[in-house]
């Protein structure tokens, strides 16, 4: 063999990181995301007190009195509300995606690998889920459950997990006819190991995405819920910041405006990180 | 004598790869004259390609021409605009693809497209467009045209979607007909039948034609003039006729060395042994594979891809499974492994019937049985590091303690010629050559009774391919290991086996030694075979077009 100089050994998730990092656009979205999650964690510490104390005049505007961001309908410290609120959005919206990323890689792996009448019970099943309509079904669920937050998150997951399955089904569908799952097989792997050890991790491009922009959206998703009052009002999502001063959007649209604009930089971010994990895991973009 | 047809002056390729550009073709100079058949010759990588797409005006957007002129009737094309560009391609010059399931367009008729290109290029009316193509698809010998010209691209085998491809880049008369690998996805009969063709088209329309290959058996049966290029770099050219005789670069030497001489010798492996004095390692009775293909009201449909074949295989020997694509042999094979589901028959390996096992009884048996696949870039799972791979093995099956799994896998790198250093690295860091060297490891790991090697060498380049096939026999020898060698090339089956089974629509329809079947062929089927593998033995007496 020809003798050759010692070569690093680059794993396909290493070139991934390579070429995420040569993408702009996902960089300064991942830089924004970063310092959003910063701001959710250490906000509190910087900028305490509770924030739904009612400390000013209701509508003051942003910058006046020194509140930065004004105040609401009751007179409480947008800003304050908007620093709390970070944490419980982002811990909604990565909650519901690790909810939908459970229930759809298991359904859809199990699908896609043993194939038969338990992909047809399970894509049946999971067609029933796609079908319904997401917002009513959510509703109806907060509604019956109580309008607790993890009550929130498991709506929002229990509606999104189709989208994963079906992903996750066809990746296990392409994979599993793969020479070397049939060569594992050869080689005494069990079937737990063929769908956890083999194929998932060989299938988990694409669900990464998705599971990235599943954040965003569930992000959106809490906030309509939030406006639409279904929410728990002892929290302070973005959302539910917009809720409550929903009927001052023409007098006062900055209480609506402002942590509108957070989740909007915030899902933009997710997206364009999401975007940023597609370029960057899938393969046939890859040059070479 | 009047200026070629086409020349190409000091051609520079580059691509662009990361930061800078590399240079995949250089200083490449050829000419070609009307009507003769000029074949460019080199492995993967080579350059060969590349300079074919350069003609065509149709490099890959990372590549450009960073020198050199390619002239076409005395003009220069390199510095044509995209509009004379268009006019001179798919109308002067023509190209067909290696694949012909993805060139076609599968939502139109195979009539329709030929059609489609007369309307484009020489403003047809549809229906002289229509007859002029039936024309077409007649010349190129599709039975039954008129009804055959409305099909579909999937309606159609594989060497009729070529035959089609091949009329259409002869529908507006090209002066210059590139074939880059034409025959490279189709059996070795349907190989034939397609050069025999294009021969025959060379003739009559006395259009010149640029082949491009890997294989010098092709070479010897259809090119005028040669040319053998090497990492971008053109090695040797000339007469076809006297490279192949003399040649003079060592790369073209070997190139002629890996052509199959379909000779009589005895087995250069394993001296002859009194036959059926033992009992053979595997022995298989009336095996049958079904598949089920589709459910019409309700009832299942079954197609039979193995029709109750049987066979034997002696300890330290190679029997060669050959056949055509979709005679079954694969999955004959696949289903002595335990692989596919047998519906029928009974396998015995080594003491141990194969189909009667279950569950942890079959997985614990999976390590007498071990494959070699076809595909050096799907066969290797991507994420796992080369010393992983082989490692999978021997932690599912192995009785090695895992203290001494690590020796195991480096002396099994050692065996197969890689290094030592190279266990830590990932598959796509390896070369087609290499990637079967790790396939290979990994089958030995466990020690296995019988190596099924499905078309191992099938996907590599006629050099490698050599490499790994005497590895192969290197190991056979050193470890006593029994073959299942599955494959469609009887030049690689003559330089490996003992046996041979010939399959045909899943049925066995020839087995016997290798000497018998090489000079004695009983049955019609198996003397196409043999008649179809191109080689440099046989070639002048069947010459190509003169020009």
């Amino acid at each position: 063999m020809s003798d050759q100089k010692t070569i690093k050994a680059r794993s396909p998730f290493a070139e991934a990181f390579e070429m995420f990092r040569r993408n702009h656009a996902a960089v300064a979205g991942l830089i924004v995301l970063l310092l959003i999650v910063g701001v959710a964690i250490f906000g509190p510490l910087v900028y305490p007190g509770n924030p739904f104390d009612m400390v000013w005049a209701p509508f003051t505007p942003p910058g006046q009195d020194g509140y930065l961001l004004g105040t609401d309908y009751l007179g409480r410290d947008i800003l304050s509300l908007l620093i709390h609120g970070a944490k419980v959005s982002l811990t909604v919206g990565l909650a519901a995606a690790f909810v939908t990323v459970t229930i759809g890689i298991t359904v859809g792996a199990l699908a896609g690998f043993y194939r038969g009448w338990v992909e047809e019970v399970l894509m049946r099943f999971t067609e029933f889920f796609q079908v319904l309509p997401t917002l009513l079904f959510s509703m109806v669920i907060v509604a019956l459950f109580g309008a607790s937050l993890t009550m929130i998150t498991i709506a929002i997951g229990l509606v999104s997990w189709p989208a994963v399955a079906r992903i996750t089904r066809a990746e296990f569908l392409r994979i599993r006819e793969l020479e070397y799952v049939t060569a594992a097989r050869a080689g005494g792997v069990r079937n737990g190991g063929l769908i956890f050890r083999v194929i998932l991790p060989n299938a988990l491009p694409p669900i990464i995405v998705q599971a990235a922009l599943m954040v965003g959206s569930a992000i959106l998703f809490e906030a309509g819920l939030s406006f639409l009052g279904l929410t728990d009002p002892n929290v302070a999502s973005w959302g539910q910041i917009i809720g409550s001063n929903r009927e001052y959007i023409l007098d006062a649209s900055y209480t609506v405006t402002v942590p509108g604009v957070a989740i909007f930089v915030t899902v933009l971010a997710i997206s364009l990180v999401g975007d940023g994990l597609n370029d960057a895991l899938n393969p046939k973009l890859r040059q070479r | 004598m009047t200026s070629p047809l086409l020349s190409v002056e000091n051609l520079r390729i580059e691509l662009a790869a990361r930061e800078w550009m590399v240079p995949v073709v250089d200083d490449l100079s050829i000419y070609l004259n009307a009507g003769e058949t000029l074949s460019i010759v080199g492995e993967s990588g080579s350059g060969k390609s590349m300079t074919a797409l350069a003609v065509m005006g149709l490099l890959p957007s990372i590549g450009r021409i960073a020198q050199g002129r390619i002239l076409f009737e005395g003009r220069d094309m390199t510095h044509m605009d995209d509009a004379s560009l268009r006019a001179i391609r798919g109308n002067q010059i023509s190209m067909i693809f290696q694949e012909p399931m993805t060139s076609l367009n599968p939502v139109y008729t195979v009539g329709e497209q030929i059609a489609e290109v007369l309307r484009l290029h020489k403003g047809l009316s549809n229906q002289d467009a229509w007859s002029r193509a039936i024309d077409l698809l007649d010349a190129v010998r599709i039975p039954d045209v008129r009804r055959r010209a409305k099909a579909y691209p999937h309606e159609m085998s594989g060497g009729q979607r070529q035959r089609v491809m091949i009329a259409m880049a002869l529908a507006c008369r090209p002066k210059i007909l590139i074939a880059d690998e034409p025959t490279t996805a189709l059996d070795v009969t349907v190989q034939a039948e397609i050069f025999e063709l294009m021969r025959e088209l060379a003739r009559e329309t006395r259009t010149a034609t640029i082949l491009i290959t890997h294989d010098m058996g092709v070479v010897a049966e259809m090119a005028n003039r040669v040319v053998v290029m090497y990492r971008g770099e053109k090695v040797e050219d000339g007469e076809a006729e006297a490279v192949i005789q003399r040649p003079q670069h060592p790369y073209t030497q070997t190139l002629i060395a890996s052509v199959p001489h379909l000779t009589t010798e005895a087995a250069p492996t394993v001296a002859t042994q009194a036959p059926n004095t033992e009992k053979p390692l595997l022995s298989v009775r009336d095996l049958t594979v079904q598949f089920p293909v589709k459910k019409r009201f309700g009832k299942r449909e079954m197609f039979t891809a193995v029709n109750g074949i049987s066979f034997d295989v002696m300890r330290g020997k190679t029997l060669a499974i050959v056949g055509e694509s979709g005679s079954g042999k694969t999955t004959a094979a696949l289903a002595v492994a335990r692989l596919v589901d047998a519906q029928a028959g009974q396998v015995t390996l080594d003491g141990t019937d194969m189909l009667g096992l279950e569950g942890e009884d079959l997985r614990r048996a999976r390590a007498k049985v071990q494959v070699i696949f076809q595909d050096p870039y799907s066969s290797l799972n991507p994420r796992l590091r080369a010393g992983d791979i082989v490692r999978e093995p021997l932690d599912n099956l192995g009785t090695l303690p895992a203290s001494e799994r690590d020796d195991r896998i480096a002396e099994l790198f050692d065996k197969v010629g890689l290094h030592r250093d190279q266990m830590r690295l990932f598959p796509h860091q390896f070369s087609g050559g290499q990637r079967q060297r790790i396939s290979i490891a990994r089958a030995l790991s466990t020690n296995p009774s019988l190596i099924i090697c499905d078309e191992a060498v099938s996907a590599l380049d006629v050099v490698i391919q050599a490499q790994i096939l005497d590895l192969l026999q290197d190991l056979q020898r050193d470890l006593n290991l029994t073959y299942l060698f599955i494959s469609h090339d009887l030049g690689v089956v003559q330089q490996v086996c003992d046996e041979i089974a010939v399959m045909y629509m899943g049925d066995v329809v020839e087995f016997g030694d290798r000497q018998t079947i090489f000079s004695n062929p009983s049955q019609a089927y198996t003397r196409n075979l043999l008649a179809a593998v191109p080689t440099i033995d046989r070639a002048r007496n069947d010459s190509p077009a003169t020009p």
